[in-house]
């Protein structure tokens, strides 16, 4: 069986165009990180002695770390007076002040205000607000536990479990992993190509007619298709996780660090009610498996479309609208207070922050389970039953059948 | 039959591309037919009162009309004040009935078209920008005509069936070697080619005129003479070009697109024979760039895209400022009609190139008179390469009483709204018990972004409204990153179960994986919205301008023309209001009538279980009391009052006389 799967991964995904998609792609989506590097980052003006980039890191050197009151003090020791100086804006505008760090006071209050003040007042700041929420969670557990409603008791339990005791105690460099966690572009070209992969599974033999013959082999049948199912199965999960990876290390090496992976998730604003208790680099590993499952699934249902067809042009349209379809509901319902529509559809997964970002619940029999869990959990058995489907329906072996007769 | 024939019967018969075609013209018009709403709501709300204003000022701006928009701005204040000061004077018996007649009579004809006046002024502040080349009109039409500037799936998914399937067919069962070896295989070749760039053709041109008729029809396409800039999307444009011109240029430049695609498709498809590798190259090389990069770069591409998209190229620069510097940033600009040309230019010799080799690979040895030579293939395409990278270049209910003046209130418990912090609480009434709403721990913690803005009570539900508004990326960039929804919650105070039975995003901007797009300002009133009540068939929401009720099953919105200046009550049926005359009024929302209630002269109002108490401005003031039909009134007190209140158990009056609050037990 293994060898029959080694086959078909062969023959069907070790092919020079899927390789060439595979290259070409890859390097779009470096050159779009880089983009949003370029875009987005205040640090990308280049290595003299008095631009952001050059005094950001000097800086950082000194605040990297523990949060202590001296850093804090310290910070605000520079701080406040250009606080003071620039309030009314009527302080020199002159970008070659030689009193200042960046040659300009405003630009100075800037920086340090980005970089340092802000998160740093966001970090501090998180425990307390994490526990005001554990304590009201706490207040309405026991409120809901005096008037029966069990499962908003248990919704309310869950919460403080996960609120209770989060601080975040070190200050880091986030703004990498800001615009990589919000950064969603690798998904069109890893659903591209798993699509073009997928979809030449069995159209390729139906094609030529080959799939008459492969019936009569011994390995053919069931078999082939099973086989076929795991080497389409191994190709989606080998292109998510490489887009994953490329996602990271294209960041990474866009904005030249890799600081910030230490991080607790909730350390970046959109993800302060996050429903996991991660750090950010295993958060990026759970994205990574959620991504897996999110493809595997759409990528089960593509080839489940694409049997029913003697060549690849309709079933690749076909497909190519449902993922359009998926992609523009699931994008719709991205904010929506409405957990199930985006529990219910797989392309969430792809765009997990919409889910692992939020602590959300969905009621599964009187049990509240995060999104997050529950389209893990709808993915895994909606792709098992078309794989199912697609094992059954596919023509059965005639050896097995012939034996059968008898 | 000639060979065209045999080609017209394959493609388009035999392989359906006549189906799809007509498909997709339906599935567009039923689409736009289905989703359209106007780009500017109060021009078809008050459509007789705005056209009244667009007669008289229709046209290039000048100080004339200027000087009389001015005017008439504080006509309608002046009208406004004398309205009520005459009320007032003669509820204060201080005019005659005759008077206040007439006077009332002088303000509602200048009031006559108030509403409409809204709509023609933000227009006049507009075309104020630069009065130079923005004029009045009616921009409905032609706002939505020109709204379309995402990629159209229908047509986009069609190209691609009907381009791919016209050599690949024969690909697929290897009958291309045969058919080269036939007399006419160029001819074949020609067929097809000129057949399926026709019917893109075709099919692009179709929706431009379906697009065309239809916003003609609904909204009318008047004055297609006037300049481009006087819809708000170009207003910065600097092209000297007319509306229809303009739609007319887009039209072609969005054909040229699809035939673009088209060709693109079929040099692939002959170039590497398989469905699935020219289906995703024609798919890549539209989306990618689509998705990935900014519309700066996209417009400057010599590929089918910026074609199919094609109003960038008629709009103005465009910038956003930075949150952090206020520096602005160039998000787009204008591309320059050379520029154009010159990207068209490109795209035409890529394009005949492109169908050159097409044929030229169709044609079999007999004809071409010596051997192909191996390798053009990929000469051809290491040309369109370089001619492509070049282009890169170029520069860089059960529903209990509802009163809007008052907090809402059950048998078990009430609202309480804390001014200071402006948070809602529950109060249980029995054990005096506060419960902050939202319940959810999480609410309001993190961002100062979520808000509860108001509550409607209706035994046993609480329903509130919540605004919540979400930044994704903290630099203004390319795209919409912020988004505030609106939603209402229904929440259960027997089984503490909370539901969402109403959410819409309010912001018309909107960015779907990056890419920009617009829908119309049908849900921005949500914004402004300060109290909202609702029943089993709809929902009500009070803002200034009046009250939008909105379709529980289909979203639709209608909005009533209520003032909302009082006080407004509910009782599940019907809604209760003080009209511009000081009548009181009742609305049924199922027949949608009003019914002025001709003997009560209402000054301030409230709704109670017993029917309703009114100040009546007829007998100095006094609180009355009258049945839900307006009969039967009935003094309550002998003293003047300034407001009338129901928390659920009693009336309270605030005297004129001391301004001391006095008690009713109903």
């Amino acid at each position: 069986m293994i060898r029959l799967i080694r086959y078909e991964f062969i023959k069907q995904f070790c092919k020079r165009s899927i390789l060439a998609l595979f290259v070409v792609f890859s390097l779009a989506n470096l050159f779009k990180i880089y983009g949003e590097y370029q875009s987005y980052s205040y640090l990308t003006d280049g290595n003299g002695e008095r631009s952001w980039h050059t005094l950001h890191w000097q800086l950082y050197e000194e605040y990297r770390g523990k949060i202590t009151p001296e850093k804090v003090e310290r910070l605000l020791a520079v701080y406040a007076p250009l606080v003071e100086a620039t309030s009314d804006m009527t302080a020199s505008t002159a970008t070659d002040d030689p009193n200042t760090m960046t040659g300009n006071l405003y630009s100075d209050r800037n920086l340090l205000d980005k970089y340092f003040v802000q998160p740093m007042q966001y970090f501090y700041e998180y425990s307390g607000r994490a526990e005001q929420v554990a304590n009201k969670a706490r207040q309405n557990a026991a409120l809901y536990g005096e008037r029966g409603a069990v499962y908003q008791q248990r919704e309310s339990g869950a919460i403080y479990h996960l609120y209770a005791g989060r601080t975040i105690p070190a200050f880091a460099y986030r703004e990498m992993c800001n615009y990589y966690l919000n950064y969603d572009f690798s998904i069109v070209p890893t659903l591209l190509l798993c699509l073009y992969g997928i979809i030449g599974t069995f159209v390729n033999e139906r094609e030529t007619q080959m799939e008459m013959l492969l019936l009569v082999s011994p390995g053919g049948g069931r078999k082939t298709t099973l086989a076929k199912i795991l080497a389409a199965t191994l190709f989606l999960l080998l292109t998510s996780l490489w887009f994953s990876l490329l996602d990271l290390v294209g960041f990474a090496a866009s904005f030249q660090t890799f600081e910030g992976l230490a991080l607790p998730v909730f350390a970046i604003p959109n993800f302060a009610e996050a429903s996991v208790n991660l750090s950010i680099f295993q958060y990026v590993l759970l994205s990574a498996a959620l991504k897996c499952a999110g493809t595997w699934m759409i990528g089960m249902l593509w080839l489940f479309v694409s049997m029913f067809w003697k060549n690849a042009l309709l079933p690749f349209v076909m497909s190519l609208s449902l993922c359009m379809a998926l992609i523009v509901s699931g994008a719709a319902c991205a904010y929506s207070n409405f957990f199930w529509t985006k529990v219910l559809n797989p392309y969430s997964l792809l765009t997990n922050r919409v889910l692992l970002g939020k602590t959300e619940f969905v009621n599964l029999g009187g049990f509240p389970v995060l999104t997050w869990q529950a389209a893990t959990w709808f993915a895994l058995i909606a792709g098992l039953l078309l794989v199912a489907a697609i094992y059954f329906l596919s023509a059965e072996n005639c050896h097995r059948c012939v034996r059968r007769a008898k | 039959m000639s060979v065209f024939s045999y080609e017209w019967k394959k493609l388009m018969i035999y392989q359906r591309g006549l189906c799809y075609i007509l498909a997709a013209l339906l599935v567009s018009a039923v689409w736009l037919a289905a989703t359209d709403r106007p780009q500017n709501c109060a021009m078809e709300e008050y459509r007789g009162e705005y056209e009244w204003y667009l007669e008289r000022l229709d046209g290039a701006y000048t100080e004339e009309k200027a000087a009389w928009l001015e005017q008439e701005a504080q006509a309608i204040t002046e009208a406004r004040y004398a309205r009520s000061w005459s009320q007032e004077s003669y509820y204060s018996s201080q005019i005659t009935a005759e008077q206040y007649e007439r006077q009332i009579a002088e303000a509602g004809t200048v009031l006559a078209h108030e509403h409409g006046f809204e709509a023609v002024y933000q227009q006049y502040l507009y075309i104020c920008e630069n009065t130079g080349n923005r004029y009045f009109l009616k921009t409905n039409g032609w706002t939505g005509l020109f709204s379309a500037q995402t990629l159209e799936f229908p047509l986009f998914l069609v190209i691609l069936i009907l381009a791919a399937a016209a050599f690949c067919l024969e690909y697929s069962c290897q009958m291309d070697a045969l058919l080269r070896t036939a007399p006419q295989s160029r001819k074949s070749a020609r067929s097809k080619v000129v057949m399926t760039l026709c019917a893109v053709f075709a099919l692009c041109g179709g929706l431009a005129l379906i697009r065309f008729v239809f916003f003609g029809i609904k909204y009318g396409l008047p004055h297609g003479e006037y300049p481009i800039q006087s819809i708000a999307g170009f207003g910065d444009s600097t092209k000297n070009v007319s509306l229809l011109a303009a739609y007319l240029i887009l039209a072609i430049l969005r054909c040229f697109g699809a035939v673009y695609l088209a060709a693109l498709l079929l040099f692939l498809s002959v170039l590497v024979k398989k469905y699935a590798l020219t289906v995703v190259i024609g798919v890549a090389s539209t989306l990618i760039p689509y998705i990935g990069l900014s519309k700066q770069i996209c417009y400057r591409l010599p590929l089918p895209l910026p074609f199919l998209l094609a109003t960038g190229f008629l709009e103005g620069t465009s910038s956003v400022e930075d949150s952090l510097t206020g520096a602005p940033i160039v998000t787009f600009s204008e591309r320059s009609p050379q520029e154009l040309l010159a990207l068209l230019g490109l795209s035409a010799v890529c394009c005949t190139l492109m169908v050159w080799w097409v044929l030229r690979q169709n044609t079999n040895c007999w004809q071409f008179g010596r051997k192909p030579v191996r390798g053009c293939g990929v000469a051809a395409l290491s040309l369109l390469l370089l001619i492509a990278l070049s282009g890169c270049s170029l520069r860089t209910s059960a529903n209990g009483i509802y009163n809007s003046s008052s907090q809402s209130v059950s048998e078990t418990y009430s609202v309480i709204f804390d001014d200071r912090t402006r948070t809602y609480a529950l109060e249980n009434r029995a054990t005096g018990a506060l419960t902050d709403l939202a319940l959810s721990p999480l609410f309001g913690v993190f961002s100062d972004g979520k808000s509860i803005k108001a509550v409607y009570m209706d035994a046993p539900y609480i329903y509130y409204m919540t605004s919540r508004t979400e930044q994704y990326v903290d630099r203004v960039g390319s795209y919409n990153s912020t988004a505030t929804q609106v939603s209402i919650v229904q929440f259960n105070t027997e089984t503490f179960e909370e539901q969402v039975i109403f959410e819409k995003i309010t912001d018309s901007g909107r960015s779907l994986l990056g890419i920009d797009y617009t829908v119309g300002d049908t849900w921005m009133f949500l914004q402004y919205c300060y109290g909202f009540f609702l029943n089993d068939d709809s929902l009500f929401f009070i803002t200034d301008d009046g009250i939008t009720e909105v379709d529980r099953t289909i979203r639709l919105t209608k909005m009533l023309d209520i003032p909302t200046s009082g006080n407004i009550a509910f009782d599940g049926r019907t809604i209760y209001f003080i009209n511009e005359n000081s009548l009181l009024t009742a609305y049924d929302t199922k027949t949608h009538k009003a019914r002025p209630f001709r003997n009560v002269v209402a000054y301030d109002f409230c709704l109670t279980d017993q029917g309703l108490y009114f100040i009546n401005r007829m007998d100095s003031d006094c609180v009355y009391l009258c049945g839900r039909d307006g009969a039967h009134s009935l003094k309550i007190s002998n003293d003047s009052a300034l407001s009338v209140d129901y928390d659920g158990e009693k009336v309270t009056v605030i005297l004129k006389s001391d301004g001391k609050a006095a008690v009713f037990e109903p």
